[in-house]
């Protein structure tokens, strides 16, 4: 290709030049109308290589690594043919999912023959398995007046896999304990000593303390801790206000719940427990995921449409969605910064639109119940196990887990207010204190902080749901 | 892939753009006697980037205030850079002794003032091509706080001498100035008179008139009256855009009233005449010149121009954010304090501006200078009089911003590498201005070849800095820019060699200035295209 700009530049000013000499007699300018055309010449003379020759190789650093992390890739492009590349500028083939965070996947460069360039840059990592593109590279002729541009094949590394949960459910040696079996408070069948009490006409012989019978004369019979088989429902909350990353280029804190959802609904779904699958938040598109009251109610026997390895990729796909994108926009930086800002509003609003609380004379709480929790309770069972799976960015986990007086409830929280800014640090204490009113409801938190790996979470913070019992 | 890149040209390339920049027009300078007035007008060029770049990233109130405070360098810069140049060169060459020496004079002059006002449009355009700022939002934050800054001034001194006019009405010696070309004005515009056609005015009104209704047509609230979603608010959407294209019929109109004008100018009314025959000749002269067809018109632009004001401004001021239209206040505030200042200092001001400009006058135009300030000034007063030419020179920087956001808005101004394609532009002026007060030959080359290389070196830096950012090497950049001043110099090289030996004689005068001014037109059409 040609850039005829220049031609037109070099042919006006010389018109120019000769015109003005004319006008005003000056010999100067008529003959000064001969530097233009020296560019002009120049412009034409040169031109690209007919035969260019390149090679690239891209190296990964480290691979198959967990979302947010980074990764450091190494691309190397050497000028294999015989001609000088006065101007080259090479820019690698990226996923269009990933982001850039450091250094440039671009290089602009002059090679003699034999000569290579390198760079290096790193992008942030999200869920799932993506493929680099070959390099682009753009030939300039010295006087950038004949271009080509071509791909050039790239050698080494081009496929990066990212923790992906469908298919390396590595919770599996880190299932829970009897799954789906809760230790009640209560004597019953089970294999745990729970307590003694007198012996009443009818009990099995097996269950009599002879032991006790022998030293004191007085039957009792003892009373193992009931093990009640109960239902575990998994709750992604992907609501707006969970959208929200502490830094450019991180997943937001509804992926990275989806993420820890997705990793145990597979385990526990391997493990043999009947779980349930829901999430709260989900657009008015996923409608067809959803039943009438906006919740989706999915179980692994499922039929395809409605599985729950669909809901994860409806949920996975909203949840990069920050508030106020529209679908099918690309992850711009700009528009991702707009995000990180307007991320901040949601989560004001949110607490607002799901929380209205209105002091009462007596002094008491007269909070209303927010429209999401009214919809879980209505589907939650009586004896369920739930396991919610939130960035607790807002009130409304609190509340849910309040509400659950007679169930067990386990939540697991990834941080993304890890940021060093002042209002980030504000949502970092806001979400601790959140935790501890969750704890203090009676509810198990898994505070994860979500650049180390999710089993070392869970054995740290609920290592009773990872013993054999 | 998701990445942000540095975008702006390499830290090489803009250094050795701004150092052949600043070499250049130093040694350019050194041949205009007037420097002070000329080292003004490049700070107006420096502030203004500033300006530009300040409003770009700094949005609320304090940049909006910085950004006016900013104005007054600019204003400062244009006046005094253009204006004040001229002076002063008014007052080293003239009075000359001979008549004949007139024309000889005032082409020096020019030329200086060339040199002065090539090198400001370099510097201004150096600098705007290093930070690439000229954007349409951009500008129109510029020209808003701008026209906000010059609004209080300026409407305060145009209410003061307005009501001063109607109650005391125009001193004696202003008529000489003001009334007869008034009413020469108007005597063009509404009834022309004589033997001659005046189809090209009349073609100027009926352009005037016909585009105002255009774009009030173009702006009329159809959707609002007819409901934007019903079909019959499409088809009426339609219709009106079905009015245009009007750059097609602009250009078209354009050559046809630039030929009646050539036409009027080259040929007398008695040939005319005898080219369409006398019928014809008479209806189109009755037409073009009937005065209630020529007020009709008339009043249509100007009533439509008032309609079209209006209209957008009660059309953006709602959807004005709330934050915008305080930061509006700033200069607004800023506006109120210098017509109060001016107010304050108007009378020694007004004596001092007088005295200034009648210096640099020759004897009669300054006599004649100091009476007409005298009888203004005696029915005005200075204090009206100062706080609107305060007014007017805030608004310089409004002007320049309308000017710029034309520009970007036509599309002219609207690539990358816009403010290198300026400074080549300004370069090449001030060289041509430099041969007319016969500078080096040397120095007129180089000019012209640095210009040419910053065109070059700005664009390849502002293509290098879009596709591949802060990944380029420096020896991509140096490879390139030594190229570049390699093929200048040997260009240099060559016209001097070929100057010495072709046309040591001088010209041969007789067809020349048929063929120059054949040469320029083209020539500038084609240099001004291609710097886009």
């Amino acid at each position: 290709m040609t850039d005829d700009h220049r031609w037109s530049v070099g042919i006006g000013t010389a018109l120019a030049l000769v015109g003005s000499g004319l006008l005003l007699t000056q010999t100067v300018l008529v003959v000064g109308a001969v530097i233009p055309l020296v560019y002009l010449l120049h412009g034409v003379l040169s031109t690209v290589p007919s035969d260019v020759d390149l090679s690239a190789e891209r190296e990964f650093e480290s691979a198959g690594v967990t979302p947010g992390s980074e990764l450091t890739v190494t691309l190397t492009v050497e000028n294999t043919g015989t001609d000088v590349l006065p101007d080259l500028r090479l820019v690698d083939g990226v996923p269009e999912e990933l982001t850039v965070v450091a250094g440039s996947p671009r290089i602009g460069v002059a090679l003699s023959a034999g000569d290579c360039a390198s760079t290096t840059y790193t992008v942030g990592l999200e869920r799932g398995r993506y493929e680099f593109d070959d390099p682009v590279v753009r030939l300039r002729s010295l006087a950038g007046t004949d271009e080509r541009t071509v791909t050039v094949p790239a050698d080494g590394e081009r496929t990066v896999a990212c923790a992906d949960a469908v298919s390396q459910p590595s919770l599996a040696d880190a299932a829970l304990g009897q799954a789906g079996t809760v230790a009640a408070q209560t004597g019953g069948a089970g294999l745990e000593f729970y307590a003694t009490r007198k012996y009443h006409p009818g009990d099995p012989m097996n269950r009599i303390d002879w032991h006790h019978v022998a030293k004191t004369g007085e039957f009792v019979t003892i009373q193992y801790r009931r093990e009640r088989a109960v239902r575990t429902v998994v709750v992604v909350d992907c609501r707006p206000c969970t959208r929200v990353s502490y830094e450019i280029g991180t997943p937001t804190g509804a992926a990275m719940a989806a993420y820890a959802g997705e990793r145990l609904f597979q385990s526990l779904e391997s493990a043999g427990v009947f779980t349930n699958l829901t999430a709260v938040g989900l657009d008015g598109e996923m409608a067809h995921l959803t039943d009438a009251d906006g919740l989706p109610w999915l179980h692994p026997g499922a039929d395809r449409e409605r599985s729950p390895s669909t809901l994860f990729r409806a949920i996975h796909e909203i949840a990069d969605r920050h508030p106020g994108r529209n679908e099918g926009e690309g992850p711009t930086r700009q528009s991702q910064e707009k995000a990180h800002e307007s991320g901040q509003t949601a989560y004001r609003a949110a607490q607002t639109d799901h929380w209205t609380a209105t002091p009462r004379a007596d002094g008491g709480d007269t909070r209303e119940r927010p429209e999401w929790t009214e919809k879980l309770l209505a589907r939650l069972p009586a004896e369920t196990q739930v396991i919610l799976c939130s960035p607790v960015a807002d009130d409304w986990p609190v509340a849910f887990a309040r509400e659950l007086t007679d169930r067990e409830c386990v939540v697991i929280s990834p941080d993304v207010t890890a940021g060093s800014s002042y209002g980030q640090r504000i949502r970092a204490i806001n979400r601790r204190r959140r935790l501890q009113r969750l704890n203090h409801h009676g509810a198990k938190t898994a505070d994860w902080p979500i650049d180390q790996s999710i089993e070392g979470t869970l054995e740290r913070a609920l290592p009773e749901l990872f013993t054999d019992r | 892939m998701s990445t942000s890149h540095r975008t702006g040209p390499p830290k090489t390339s803009t250094a050795v753009v701004g150092v052949l920049a600043l070499f250049t027009i130093g040694l350019l300078l050194r041949e205009v006697p007037v420097h002070a007035t000329a080292l003004v007008g490049f700070l107006g060029a420096v502030s203004l980037t500033v300006s530009l770049w300040l409003v770009d990233r700094e949005t609320e109130l304090a940049g909006r205030l910085t950004v006016s405070l900013l104005t007054i360098p600019v204003a400062a810069g244009f006046v005094v850079g253009i204006f004040g140049t001229t002076l002063l060169l008014i007052g080293s060459f003239f009075p000359v002794e001979n008549v004949s020496d007139v024309s000889i004079a005032t082409l020096i002059v020019l030329g200086n003032l060339g040199v002065v006002v090539g090198s400001g449009i370099a510097i201004f355009g150096v600098t705007l091509g290093v930070n690439n700022v000229i954007a349409s939002r951009a500008l129109t934050a510029y020209t808003r706080t701008a026209v906000a800054t010059a609004l209080v001034p300026l409407g305060t001194g145009s209410v003061l001498v307005t009501s001063i006019a109607l109650r005391e009405g125009s001193p004696d010696g202003v008529n000489l100035l003001f009334e007869r070309q008034i009413e020469k004005a108007w005597t063009a515009l509404v009834s022309p008179g004589g033997t001659q056609l005046h189809f090209a005015s009349f073609l100027l009104t009926v352009g005037a008139a016909a585009g105002v209704c255009w774009l009030l047509v173009r702006r009329f609230p159809f959707g609002s009256l007819v409901g934007a979603e019903s079909n019959r608010w499409r088809y009426i959407r339609q219709q009106a855009t079905a009015l245009g294209p009007p750059r097609r019929v602009g250009v078209a109109f354009g050559l046809l009233t630039v030929g009646a004008v050539l036409a009027e100018l080259l040929l007398a009314p008695a040939e005319i005449q005898s080219l369409v025959t006398a019928p014809l000749y008479n209806l189109v002269q009755l037409l073009t010149t009937a005065d209630w067809l020529r007020l009709l018109l008339l009043g249509t632009t100007v009533v439509g121009t008032i309609w079209l004001g209006l209209s957008v401004i009660l059309e953006e001021l709602p959807g004005t954010r709330q934050a915008d239209r305080s930061t509006m206040l700033a200069p607004l505030l800023l506006g109120g304090f210098w017509t109060l200042l001016a107010a304050v200092v108007s009378e020694s001001l007004f004596s001092w501006l007088v005295t200034e400009i009648a210096s640099q006058l020759p004897s009669g135009p300054a006599a004649e200078m100091l009476s007409v300030s005298g009888s203004i000034e005696a029915v005005y007063g200075s204090t009206p009089l100062i706080v609107l030419l305060a007014g007017i020179f805030l608004g310089v920087p409004a002007g320049i911003g309308v000017l710029l956001l034309g520009g970007v808005r036509g599309g002219y101004l609207a690539a990358g590498g816009t403010g290198f394609s300026v400074a080549c532009g300004g370069l090449c002026l001030a060289s041509v201005s430099a041969s007319i007060i016969s500078a080096p030959t040397w120095l007129v080359l180089g000019g012209v070849a640095v210009g040419l290389a910053i065109w070059d070196i700005g664009h390849f830096g502002t293509t290098v800095g879009h596709e591949v950012g802060e990944g380029a090497r420096g020896q991509l950049v140096v490879v390139r820019v030594s190229t570049t001043l390699l093929v200048g110099l040997a260009g240099v090289a060559l016209a001097a060699g070929l100057g010495r030996w072709l046309w040591a004689d001088g010209f041969d005068a007789s067809p020349r200035i048929t063929l120059a001014l054949v040469l320029l037109v083209t020539s500038l059409v084609a240099f001004a295209n291609a710097l886009r």
